[in-house]
This record gives structure tokens, C-alpha cells and sequence, in this order.
């Protein structure tokens, strides 16, 4: 009996001193990332130092290096300052999702399905489904879900076009025919967790805020090395570049895979939105920057950490290249129109907003410099360059590893930073062909 | 505003920032010099660590780097040796490029390294070129075992592998560059103007003239035969002829002069001293005999000091040596006990001296052929040579003294004892032959016969005690300790140098001798 007791004991204490030692692993891990964090800034910093130094020597490269280094450093600061809102149990406005879809018979159930699930008054729930002229089964999946979760009381509404008209006129529709408060749209390959919209809501209690951002990871990050570097790279721009522009209510992008509007604000703007012509062209892709920068003119955009959405990302590089060069487009497209009133916001979010400008715009002539004219002349290859990118996106690879736990956060950020290298001319290229309104639709 | 602005968030940022400003700042004052714009990142990183790994060597012979090497940054805690007395002789090394691999020319890092810590662990420090002019020009006194370090063409790698030994060892160095390639143009090879800056900001290199146009070679003759630039005349092509002396002088001159002139204007320098390219200073002409006085000539006024690297020559430079600079060109084969040995068999000798050539204590051979083994000195002449001379390194001031050499004989007409000796056109001997003992000494390359007695010795197949002493002032001649000829006392007879052999036959190839046992004794004037 004594001996059992005795065996028993040692094995709790066994337990206890596992569970002790795991800790302290990870303790000392989380310790060791964050070091790693701030040795990498540390080493930035000095080499910063000495290019403020030799500032003579090159007047605009040097500048560049600076203000690069500054605005990165000041959205982790940014991020760490910035506060989400607790929910409000006497403030429920009625939401209603607007899903447009095409061909995507594989995702659709689930992205609908899911609306069923959140914690969120039933009766307080409108869903519209829009199928966009698929070509594939999206129409039946529809029709199956929405019987499905009609029977667990929730008001849903399926349009089918028999025709293609894209997804900016599906949106409008949705604005149009919605009859609650707040519209969120979701993405039809984008699944939403239970607790999405109440912590999207929460923000319209102010009356400013027209458009809110849930925060996307990417659910199909572990099929290979380049969904893995989207999930990284993910995390970061919400995590980090959201929440610093959230600070002032100033975010430039509510991204379509999940993010809620007032319809008010909408109905005020829908037609010219879904009008929109840029240099003559009628603008057929980059609709949700381009519903963003309508709101953020007159109102407020945040984003909400806790809203949380997963969304499926391209798989193959080629995928991978149209999604990034119609990003690309439409960020020239909507940051032309955005510099027009960024100004008038908060100064600090302004001065963020001209300096992001000037980084991406001068970006591609750096780097024309540091990887070819240089080496050309000089005949030494591009070290300095490749290694100072290189650090600067594992100080935000070790951000991403000290807030997610253990990933494949190396291999994802050497990834990007091959791709960033890669794809650096899409930049300048989609500035060349902004008229060219091709590969707009997915 | 969606922020949370309280105090204890911006107390730990700007706790944050004060910790990462004052790391940075810290970093940048420890090591501001290294980083140039070229590889500013790579550099900044490596001159660091290696700095931290040498200090860490030198402290604990090289196991647990890093900690101990951030620790020793504090504490100089390098075992030296200090000498008390001064010195009376100073050697300086020539080395090129610092690679980490082998060329078949340059030395290696990892020799570099042994070289200089065996050197700092042997009471070895360096000293400035001011001081070295102080030494040789001015009389003034240096601490026994200081040594003057330099490289020459300013090459990258003469700089970035050696710039963290120096720092760690508490060392400087001289650098002679080129001034066409390093202050005209960026190159991957040499080093650059920002760079010059950066080297002399950190205290620990000094940058001197090594020729502006001078390191290439330039045809010499209607045949196209290359020729160095200080040492030839050059082939004027479009006039069909040599260029005459006043053409010669003028174009060095020239160079002397703007080689100089564009180091001081561009980096605020004051340049004293020069690096002949090749070492050569007219001595290695093919065209021109009259060049090394030409150019000793044209360069005195503009430079105080150069310098070349010695062949068969005295390796350490005293106060005796005006205008030329002895260096010791360090071979790519030589480990760090190989200088050591070297630089010590270079240094003042006692002249109470005794030698059984168990070792070799510093017999250089100016010509001929010579081998130290068996206790042994073998001495021969070569297919190309009628004789051989072979002196002893680091007995150039000695004075007043009795040289006794026991001497096997194999072959050859004349066994000469050399004493005085200066350099190959400065001595007294004794020349022993079968038909003659004579008393020679030889003045700016001519020989003079002081006296003479016929001989009625032989030689060759016998072993000898040969003597030679400088007595007050005159020279006497012995062998088996019986005087044979003395000479009168004379007013030109020079009164210091080192001893030595010289061997000689008509016949090329034709003599040879072993010496078994070497003595000096001091004997007064």
C-alpha cells in the first residue's frame, strides 16, 4: 500500500517534472525568438547607423534605406500599441453575408455552412448566395446548404446568373438586396469561425466606422512550401500592417475574403463604386481596396484581431503570379486615388501612407541599382542587398514564430524572399499596363 | 483611436529603445573604422567575430571563443615580455596579400596569424614609421624587439584578414599602395580611397607611396624586352632609341613626386616614405648601370625613407642605413618558428662569438653555394660561379677583434677570411693561397692589396686554423695562430663589420671548403 502510494508519487512528480521541463522549453524557445527579434533589429540598426553616416555619398538610396527601415520598424510598433474593443452584449445589429461565387462547387457549402454556426442570433442573420454563371456544380452545393441551414432558421437567398457578370456586380447586388445593418462580405472559397461577427459588429457601435477587417489566416497552408509562405506572409500583413494602420482607423484594404461594411455607408456609394472607371477603363478586379478607399474617404476602417477567417490560397506559382499582379494593379489603381485624401487623415497615418508610397514606387529602381547596375560596375555580387532583405523578412518570420508557435517559419520567409526577388518587376509593370484590364477575373 | 497608450507599454519601449540605442551606439564607437561601403554588412560582422576569436586565442590559446574573447575586450592581459634595453638593430617584414588560399606566392592567414602571435608571445611590438625615422635618422632610441610591419601594392586582402590581428595584438602596420589604382578606381583587388580613409581612421595603418605608374613592366629595347620602370631606360618607339639620363630622371621624378603629392592631397596625409616596386633601385638594371645612383639621387630629396627587400644582404637595419630600408620579404613556406628564427639570427650579436655550426645562427649567402649540416659549414662555388661569399647576419657593428676559423680545404686556389665586412663592395680579407697570404681590402667595389708575403702553405686536402685580426686598426693575417703578414696601421682601414668567407678559383665550379669551428674574441685598440 505504502509502496504503491510511494510509486504513485514519484510518478506524479515524474509527470510534474515533464510538464515542467516542456515548459521551460518552451519558455526558453519563445525567450530565444524574441532575442533573435531584437538582435536582428539591433543589427539593423547599426548597419542604418553607418548608411547615415556615408548619407553623403548617396543622397536618395540612402534616404530610401532609411525610411524603409523606419516604416517597418514603426508598424511592429505601431502593432504593439494597437487595441482591439471588447464586445458589447446590448449592441447586436442585424448582418447580413454576401457570398458571390463562381465555380467553386468544391468550397461553397462549407463557406455557407459556416454562417449557420457563428454565435450569433439566428433571426439576426440574412445570408445572399450569388452564383456568378458557374460552369461547375456551384449552383446544386448552393441550393443543398441553403435548405440545410434554412431549416436551422436562418434567412437565406440564393441568385443565379445564368451569365458571368463578375464579382463587383455580384457584391452590388448583395448591397442592394441586403436588409440588415451591417453587410459582411466572405469570400466563396473563405470559411469563418463562430465567433467572427460578434467581433466584427462590435466596432459599428461607433458611428464612424464604416468597414471593418476580420483577420484571414490561410487554410490551405500546409499543402506545399508556397501556401506555407502566404500563411506567414498573411498573419504578418494582418497582424502587424492592419493593426498598425487600425490604430488610426485608416485601413487601406478590407480584404474580400471576410470583411463587414454598414449598409447605410454602402447604399451611398454602391453605384459609383460599381461604375468605377480609371483612366477609361472600367475597373474590373481590386474591388474590395476599391470599396475600402470609398468608405475610408469620409469614414473609418479597423481591423478586428479577433474576427477570424481562414482563406484558400493559390497552390501552383502560376496562381500565384496572376492573383499578385492583379494585386498589384489595383494597389497602383486605388493608392493613385487614396493619395488624392489620405492627407486629410490622421497625420501620423498619413505620413505612413506617402511614405509606403514612396517605398513601393522606388523599391524596383533600388533594386535595378543594388542587382544589376552595381554589380555591372563594380563586378561583386549583390551581398548587401540580398542579406539586408533577407533580415528584414526574418525579423518578421520570427514575429510570425513567436505568435503562432512551432511552424516552418524559415523555409517560409527564404521563400518569400525568393519571391520578392522574383517578382520584384510586377510593380513597375503593372504601372506600365494599368490600362490593360486582362486576368481580371479569377 | 483603437490604442492602448498606457504607461507600463511605453515604459517597456522606450526601455527597448534605450537598450538597442546604446548597443548600437556602443558597437559603432568599438568599431566604427572597419565598415566601408563596399561589403559594409560582411565586414562589419567578420572584423568583429574574428576580432573576438584573436583575442580569445592570444588569451587562452583558442578554446572558448567568444566569451572570453568579449572579456578580454576589457583586460589586456597578453603575457608580454617588455624588454628593458633598446635596440640596436630593427627588422621589417614585407608581406603582400593575406590569403586563405594558397597562391604559390603570398602567405597564408593561418601562417599570418602564428607569425604575428608568436611574434607578440616573443616581446615582438610594432612601431610607427615616425619612430623608425626617429631610429635610423635621428638618433633616437626604440625598445629592444620592436619591428616595423608592411605590405605593399594595397591589395584588399592585405587589409581585411589582417585589420582584426592587428586590433587584437595591439599592432599597426605601413601600407605602400599604388596610387593609379587605388586612388583612380574601385577595384575587387585593390583597395579603394574610402577604404584608405577608413584604415586611417582606425589608428592602426599608416599609407605610403609604392609608385604611381611604376608596377608594370615597359619594353626596354627594339626586341620588346620588358624592363622595369625606376631601373631602365625605357625604348622610345617613335624615335627609334633609348631615352637619355635626363629623360630617365624626369620620368621618375615625376612619378616620385606625384605619387607622393596624391596621397597627401587625397587623404590629408604626409607621405615620408617609399617602396621601391620589386624592390629594385637600380640594382637589378639590365640597361642602365648607372641607374641605382640616378635614382638614390632623384629620390633623397622627396623621400626620407625607402624601401626594398634584401637578398644576401644584412637583414636588420641600424642606424647606419640612411636612405635604404632593409625589409624581409617573409617566404609563403615560412611557419611561425621559421620568422622567429629569422628575425633572431638577424639580431646584434655578442662579439665574444663562437659558432660549431650545430645550427644555423644567420650565415647568409651573398653568392656561391653554402649548406650548414653535420656541424658543418659546406661552402662551394656553382656552374656559374668562380667562388662564393657568405657572411654572418647580425654582426655588422662589431669592432676590433680576432676572427679564427677552422678550415678544410677540397678544392680551389684562394681561401679568403673576410672581416669588416659591410657589404659586397666593402671589406677587409685575408686571401690564402698556396703561392701567396695577402692582406685585401676592397672600397666601393675596388680592391687594394695593403700587404702581401709568398706562400709556402698548401691547402687544398689539409684543415686549418686560418685567423684574420682588425687590431688597432690594422689588419693581420694567421695561420695555425702563426702570424704571417700584417699590415701598417692605416687611417682607411674601416673599423667595424661583420666576418665571413669567400672562396675563389679561375675555373668555374672549382672550389669548395668546410668550416668545423668559428671564434671571435674582442682584442683592444
Amino acid at each position: 500500500m505504502s509502496r504503491n502510494k510511494a510509486a504513485k508519487d514519484l510518478q506524479s512528480k515524474d509527470s510534474l517534472n515533464k510538464i515542467n521541463f516542456s515548459n521551460i522549453r518552451k519558455i526558453l524557445s519563445i525567450f530565444g525568438s524574441w532575442f533573435g527579434f531584437f538582435f536582428i533589429i539591433y543589427v539593423i540598426l547599426l548597419i542604418k547607423a553607418v548608411t547615415v553616416r556615408n548619407i553623403e555619398t548617396n543622397l536618395f538610396f540612402a534616404a530610401y534605406s532609411i525610411i524603409i527601415t523606419t516604416y517597418i520598424l514603426s508598424r511592429f510598433l505601431l502593432a504593439y500599441f494597437h487595441k482591439s474593443i471588447p464586445y458589447n452584449k446590448n449592441y447586436e445589429p442585424s448582418v447580413t453575408f454576401v457570398v458571390p461565387a463562381k465555380n467553386e462547387e468544391d468550397n461553397i457549402r462549407e463557406t455557407i455552412k459556416r454562417f449557420s454556426e457563428v454565435n450569433y442570433p439566428k433571426e439576426k442573420i440574412e445570408v445572399i448566395a450569388i452564383n456568378d454563371g458557374s460552369t461547375d456544380n456551384t449552383l446544386v452545393e448552393m441550393q443543398k446548404v441553403s435548405q440545410e441551414i434554412r431549416n436551422k432558421g436562418i434567412d437565406i437567398k440564393v441568385i443565379n446568373w445564368e451569365i458571368n457578370r463578375g464579382k463587383r456586380d455580384g457584391m452590388a447586388e448583395g448591397i442592394k438586396r441586403a436588409k440588415n445593418e451591417i453587410v459582411i462580405f466572405v469570400d466563396s472559397d473563405s470559411f469563418i469561425d463562430k465567433d467572427c461577427v460578434i467581433h466584427l459588429v462590435k466596432y459599428f457601435s461607433n458611428q464612424e466606422v464604416g468597414a471593418v477587417s476580420a483577420h484571414t489566416d490561410v487554410f490551405n497552408r500546409n499543402t506545399n512550401l508556397l501556401t506555407q509562405m502566404q500563411g506567414a506572409r498573411y498573419f504578418i500583413a494582418f497582424k502587424v500592417y492592419k493593426a498598425a494602420e487600425s490604430i488610426f482607423g485608416s485601413v487601406t484594404c478590407c480584404p474580400g475574403c471576410c470583411s463587414a461594411y454598414r449598409r447605410k455607408y454602402l447604399t451611398k456609394v454602391v453605384d459609383k463604386w460599381l461604375n468605377q472607371k480609371f483612366l477609361g477603363v472600367k475597373c474590373t478586379f481590386g474591388d474590395d481596396r476599391s470599396l475600402t478607399n470609398f468608405i475610408i474617404k469620409k469614414y473609418k476602417a479597423v481591423y478586428s484581431p479577433e474576427a477570424k477567417a481562414h482563406t484558400v490560397v493559390p497552390d501552383t506559382f502560376k496562381k500565384y503570379f496572376r492573383q499578385q499582379q492583379r494585386w498589384k494593379k489595383s494597389w497602383v489603381r486605388e493608392t493613385f486615388i487614396a493619395s488624392s485624401f489620405m492627407w486629410r487623415k490622421n497625420p501620423l497615418a498619413a505620413l505612413s501612407f506617402y511614405a509606403y508610397v514612396f517605398l513601393a514606387l522606388s523599391s524596383s529602381i533600388v533594386f535595378f541599382r543594388a542587382v544589376i547596375w552595381n554589380p555591372y560596375v563594380t563586378r561583386a555580387w549583390p551581398i548587401a542587398y540580398f542579406s539586408g532583405l533577407l533580415l528584414m523578412l526574418m525579423l518578421h518570420g520570427l514575429y510570425y514564430r513567436i505568435k503562432v508557435g512551432k511552424r516552418a517559419w524559415f523555409l517560409a520567409i527564404l521563400s518569400f524572399w525568393f519571391h520578392t526577388i522574383l517578382l520584384i518587376w510586377q510593380l513597375p509593370w503593372a504601372i506600365i499596363t494599368i490600362k490593360d484590364s486582362r486576368w481580371g477575373t479569377r | 483611436m483603437y490604442a492602448d497608450i498606457s504607461l507600463n507599454k511605453i515604459m517597456q519601449i522606450l526601455s527597448l529603445i534605450l537598450v538597442l540605442s546604446l548597443s548600437v551606439i556602443l558597437t559603432l564607437n568599438l568599431e566604427i573604422g572597419y565598415v566601408n561601403n563596399a561589403n559594409l554588412f560582411s565586414s562589419l560582422i567578420k572584423n568583429n567575430y574574428d576580432y573576438l576569436k584573436y583575442k580569445s586565442d592570444l588569451s587562452n590559446g583558442g578554446n572558448a571563443f567568444l566569451v572570453t574573447g568579449l572579456f578580454s575586450i576589457f583586460k589586456n592581459d597578453v603575457e608580454e615580455n617588455s624588454p628593458t634595453e633598446t635596440a640596436n638593430l630593427v627588422p621589417i617584414l614585407l608581406y603582400h596579400g593575406i590569403l586563405d588560399k594558397s597562391d604559390g606566392e603570398n602567405v597564408l592567414l593561418k601562417d599570418f596569424k602564428e607569425q604575428m602571435f608568436a611574434l607578440k608571445r616573443n616581446g615582438w611590438n610594432t612601431i610607427t614609421l615616425e619612430e623608425l625615422h626617429g631610429f635610423i635618422n635621428e638618433g633616437k632610441k626604440l625598445p629592444d624587439k620592436s619591428f616595423l610591419l608592411t605590405f605593399d601594392d594595397g591589395r584588399k586582402d592585405s587589409y581585411y584578414p589582417v585589420d582584426p590581428i592587428l586590433k587584437a595584438l595591439d599592432y599597426n602596420a605601413v601600407i605602400f599602395v599604388i596610387t593609379k589604382y587605388s586612388l583612380t578606381q574601385s577595384s575587387k583587388y585593390y583597395l579603394d580611397k574610402n577604404e584608405l580613409k577608413e584604415m586611417l581612421k582606425s589608428g592602426r595603418w599608416e599609407i605610403q607611396s609604392h609608385t604611381k605608374e611604376g608596377h608594370t613592366f615597359y619594353v626596354i629595347d627594339k626586341t620588346g624586352t620588358k624592363g622595369h620602370f625606376y631601373s631602365d631606360r625605357l625604348w622610345l618607339s617613335n624615335m627609334n632609341r633609348l631615352e637619355n639620363e635626363e629623360e630617365f630622371t624626369s620620368r621618375i621624378t615625376k612619378d616620385f613626386q606625384e605619387s607622393k603629392s596624391d596621397l597627401e592631397k587625397n587623404l590629408d596625409i604626409n607621405i615620408i616614405s617609399f617602396a621601391y616596386p620589386f624592390g629594385d633601385y637600380g640594382q637589378n638594371s639590365l640597361n642602365y648601370s648607372n641607374a641605382t645612383k640616378v635614382v638614390l639621387k632623384t629620390i633623397a630629396p622627396i623621400y626620407p625613407m625607402t624601401f626594398y627587400q634584401t637578398w644576401g644582404e644584412y637583414t636588420q637595419n641600424s642606424p647606419n642605413n640612411k636612405i635604404l630600408v632593409k625589409r624581409i620579404e617573409v617566404d609563403k613556406d615560412w611557419d611561425a618558428q621559421k620568422l622567429l628564427e629569422v628575425i633572431n639570427s638577424g639580431r646584434e650579436k655578442d662579439i665574444t662569438y663562437t659558432d660549431n655550426f650545430e645550427q644555423d645562427s644567420g650565415w647568409i649567402t651573398r653568392w656561391g653555394e653554402t649548406l650548414i649540416d653535420d656541424n658543418k659549414l659546406q661552402i662551394k662555388s656553382t656552374e656559374s660561379s668562380s667562388g662564393a661569399l657568405v657572411f654572418l647576419d647580425g654582426a655588422q657593428h662589431w669592432a676590433g677583434y680576432q676572427f679564427n676559423a677552422e678550415v678544410h680545404t677540397i678544392k680551389g686556389e684562394a681561401i679568403i677570411l673576410v672581416a669588416n665586412y659591410e657589404d659586397e663592395l666593402n671589406y677587409d680579407s685575408c686571401v690564402f693561397s698556396t703561392k701567396y697570404v695577402k692582406i685585401e681590402q676592397t672600397v666601393k667595389g675596388t680592391k687594394k692589396t695593403l700587404a702581401q708575403r709568398k706562400g709556402d702553405s698548401t691547402f687544398v686536402g689539409t684543415t686549418r686554423q686560418l685567423g684574420i685580426s682588425t687590431k688597432n686598426n690594422q689588419l693581420s693575417c694567421y695561420i695555425d695562430s702563426t702570424l704571417i703578414v700584417k699590415s701598417k696601421p692605416v687611417d682607411t682601414v674601416k673599423n667595424s663589420g661583420g666576418i665571413g668567407f669567400k672562396i675563389w678559383d679561375p675555373t668555374l665550379n672549382n672550389s669548395e671548403i668546410e668550416i668545423k669551428n668559428v671564434s671571435v674574441e674582442p682584442v683592444a685598440f
